[in-house]
């Protein structure tokens, strides 16, 4: 049997899953790897630990299948989007720990930019403002604080790369041969490409003083890179794909106004939005969603949530609520309703569409009702009402308006969650019967590539629906909670001073 | 008449929670040879009540004994039986169940695959089934603590296939023990057909069954014998997500 074998390098995990010409998963093996805080707000990878775990969980996905390299018809990459590493061409070695995309520290060097004469350049050329979140800065910081980086980088010592263009260029050779390049939904992450030429923009790359000799090559994320001369020898690269433009694409939404939403730590909405580039508004960014070959590229506007699952997380491990995260749903169960209890989440400010930075979470409407199952619905309820949020100003851009909405992530194993999201937006709910969709959508471009998929009509034909929550709340009720939400999430504004 | 070795076990337990102690130091302690105690820690640190530390070989209390006294979570189990219910539902091309105990005489479906068609269908969860009845129904009667007995069931006839006779559905649970799954054949639904395995926790206790369900010629031969691939997955199905249960801590 011939699979299509993805590499999904995520924030706490390294995973190859291996999957079949249905789209069904075969097998997968995962290792984690070590989260490093030297400092409040700074997070650490260990480019050569995640490379390890590269080299260990390819041979262990294909043993779990009993299948060897020779039935591997293609390798796809999906990785954590805007992680910043720098490491010398010549011995492989990491200049300094890989920097998150979770890591705040570029903060007073995106302020300076902001403040400057280049801050409008960036909107228009890369679609982004300039924000920590993004992986330029993390290299500026890089080329200024690790000694001699800048002349290394100056003389073409140096490589720089989000953690696909690592891992391609560990998995095609490294220093012999290995080829060093990055995909369009990556470059698109780190605000130094044109995202009309998808090509890197000098003036972009002025502004921060970066040397092009530095970069990798940008590709589509649909075509053959190079062959593996490590963890899976001779098997052709079909492919690369930012996580969240990945998840899109294992979701095939390949047609304008298809949109996904993945419940993660944070959750992302992508909307297809076709060939044309989206304006930026409301807080939504334009990017690319993919690239196939020579193709036109696909564009998308992408919407965040920054607590989700995180904000589970945090009622299991700081309030110690719950023992496991999906115990909440149990506890919420415990409850008709919220009992009239609101929780905002704004631990760091409000993002889309409200961006409100001096904002900050509360808990609102206790009374001696309030019980820890009010609280465990609260939390919930915060989930879909962002949801809510984020879709509603995605239909603003919208061409045409949003029918149902395809989800996937972890938390869709929550039903009262997704029955929730199903009621407060309207609209049915669907998941697909492959919840891994960020590792399928890797899959896909690289089986593309090699012609292991005809076409993205095969794909669309792989999709299946496991589950479908119809909107089910009265609409009414739905009016009133919304603005209970509404006044809530006021009552967070300007509290930092 | 106490048992010894419970007695002994239990100490060595109380021990390593006042601190973590090496084998010398818990044989010392305990006045006992160190293979002795070397024997009883070894089991403990097996069923997870006690566990050693990798760098300095002292032993503590283990995370499973943190955990008992709470059972499984039920949306726990779901959670962590998703892959493997969607996977069976891939493989088999049939909708897929998950169900737990609901009292003594019922069972809840705790988890409902789409049949990976694309036609229309409901979502079943929360929906309560008799447990005489169908094949989920039969594993949870055969295998799990505090579902039935037969004796206390109403056995009510649903259709002209159900079990009604107490003897032999006892006889029908008997055989569903011995060979670990169990079949519906139109019992509950009118040509619809069914087969189900168990989901074991830590230690062997069934807290649920897998199953899928369809039309009865999808999964039956004429003589109401399950097709071997069907019985084949569903227990493979089951297996792994009892896996899954184990490695959860």
């Amino acid at each position: 049997m011939k699979v299509v074998a993805a590499i999904d390098q995520g924030t706490t995990s390294t995973r190859c899953v291996l999957f079949d010409h249905a789209g069904r998963m075969v097998s997968v093996a995962q290792h984690e790897h070590r989260q490093h805080y030297p400092q409040p707000g700074w997070v650490e990878h260990d480019a050569l630990e995640i490379w390890r775990n590269v080299e260990r969980v390819v041979p262990e996905a294909l043993r779990s299948a009993g299948l060897a390299v020779a039935d591997v018809a293609a390798i796809g990459i999906a990785n954590q989007r805007e992680t910043a590493v720098v490491w010398d061409r010549r011995t492989g070695e990491p200049a300094h720990p890989a920097i998150t995309w979770q890591d705040t520290r570029t903060a007073p060097l995106v302020a300076e930019l902001n403040a400057g004469p280049t801050a409008a350049l960036f909107e228009e050329v890369c679609g982004l403002s300039p924000a920590g979140y993004f992986a330029a800065p993390r290299l500026r910081w890089l080329l200024d604080r690790v000694p001699g980086l800048q002349e290394r980088a100056e003389a073409g010592d140096v490589l720089f790369g989000t953690m696909e263009s690592w891992l391609i260029w560990k998995l095609t050779g490294g220093p012999i041969g290995g080829v060093h390049v990055t995909d369009v939904t990556n470059a698109s992450r780190t605000m130094l490409m044109d995202i009309d030429r998808l090509a890197w923009d000098d003036r972009l790359l002025a502004a921060l003083d970066i040397p092009r000799a530095l970069l990798p090559e940008i590709r589509p994320n649909v075509a053959v890179y190079a062959e593996c001369t490590a963890a899976a020898p001779g098997v052709p690269i079909g492919g690369a794909f930012g996580d969240q433009q990945a998840a899109l694409f294992g979701q095939t939404c390949f047609a304008e106004g298809e949109a996904k939403f993945t419940y993660g730590t944070g959750s992302f909405l992508l909307l297809n939005t076709g060939t044309q580039r989206p304006t930026p508004s409301n807080g939504l960014l334009p990017t690319v969603a993919y690239a196939i070959g020579e193709e036109a590229p696909t564009y998308a506007v992408e919407g965040s949530i920054a607590m989700t699952g995180s904000l589970v997380q945090w009622f299991r491990d700081s309030l110690e609520m719950i023992r496991s995260a999906p115990e909440i749903e149990t506890l919420a169960r415990s409850v008709a309703d919220n009992g009239g209890c609101y929780i905002v989440p704004a631990f760091s400010g409000l993002y889309a569409p409200r961006w409100q930075p001096d904002a900050r979470g509360i808990i609102v409407g206790l009374t001696s009702f309030v019980t820890k199952g009010h609280l465990a619905r609260a939390v919930l309820e915060a989930t879909g009402w962002q949801t809510a949020e984020v879709v509603d100003a995605m239909t603003a851009v919208a061409p045409v308006p949003i029918q149902r909405l395809k989800v996937d992530g972890g938390m869709t194993a929550n039903h009262l969650l997704m029955q929730f999201v199903a009621d407060v937006l309207d609209v049915p709910v669907e998941r697909p019967l492959v919840l891994e969709s960020v590792s399928l959508g890797a899959a896909y471009a690289a089986g593309l590539a090699v012609g292991y998929w005809p076409d993205l009509e095969v794909l669309r034909n792989n999709w299946h629906r496991a589950a479908r929550w119809e909107p089910a709340m009265p609409d009414d009720l739905r009016r009133r909670e919304r603005e209970n939400w509404e006044r809530a999430v006021e009552r967070t504004y300007d509290w930092v001073r | 008449m106490p048992i010894q070795s419970v007695e002994r076990a239990a100490a060595i337990i109380e021990l390593v929670d006042a601190a973590p102690l090496g084998l010398t130091e818990i044989a010392r302690a305990m006045d006992l040879p160190k293979p002795t105690v070397h024997g009883l820690v070894r089991t403990l640190v097996d069923v997870g009540f006690v566990q050693q530390d990798p760098d300095t070989g002292r032993y503590s209390v283990g995370d499973r004994l943190g955990r008992v006294g709470h059972g499984l979570d039920r949306h726990e189990l779901r959670s962590l039986a998703t892959n493997w219910s969607d996977r069976l539902a891939a493989r088999l091309r049939l909708e897929v169940h998950l169900a737990v105990p609901d009292g003594f005489d019922a069972l809840v479906l705790l988890d409902h695959v789409f049949r990976p068609d694309d036609s229309p269908q409901t979502l079943r969860i929360g929906e309560h089934q008799p447990v005489h009845a169908t094949a989920l129904g039969k594993v949870l009667l055969a295998l799990a603590p505090g579902v039935g007995p037969v004796r206390a069931l109403s056995l009510v006839a649903y259709t002209s296939a159900s079990l009604v006779e107490a003897a032999a559905l006892t006889a029908e649970l008997g055989e569903v023990r011995r060979r670990g799954w169990a079949v519906e054949a139109g019992e509950h639904q009118p040509g619809i057909g069914g087969v189900a395995a168990p989901v074991r926790d830590v230690g062997g206790v069934v807290v649920a069954a897998v199953g899928v369900v369809g039309p009865q010629q999808q999964l039956l031969d004429t003589s109401h014998a399950p097709r071997p691939a069907v019985v084949q997955q569903v227990v493979a199905a089951g297996r792994a997500i009892s896996q899954q249960l184990a490695h959860r801590w």
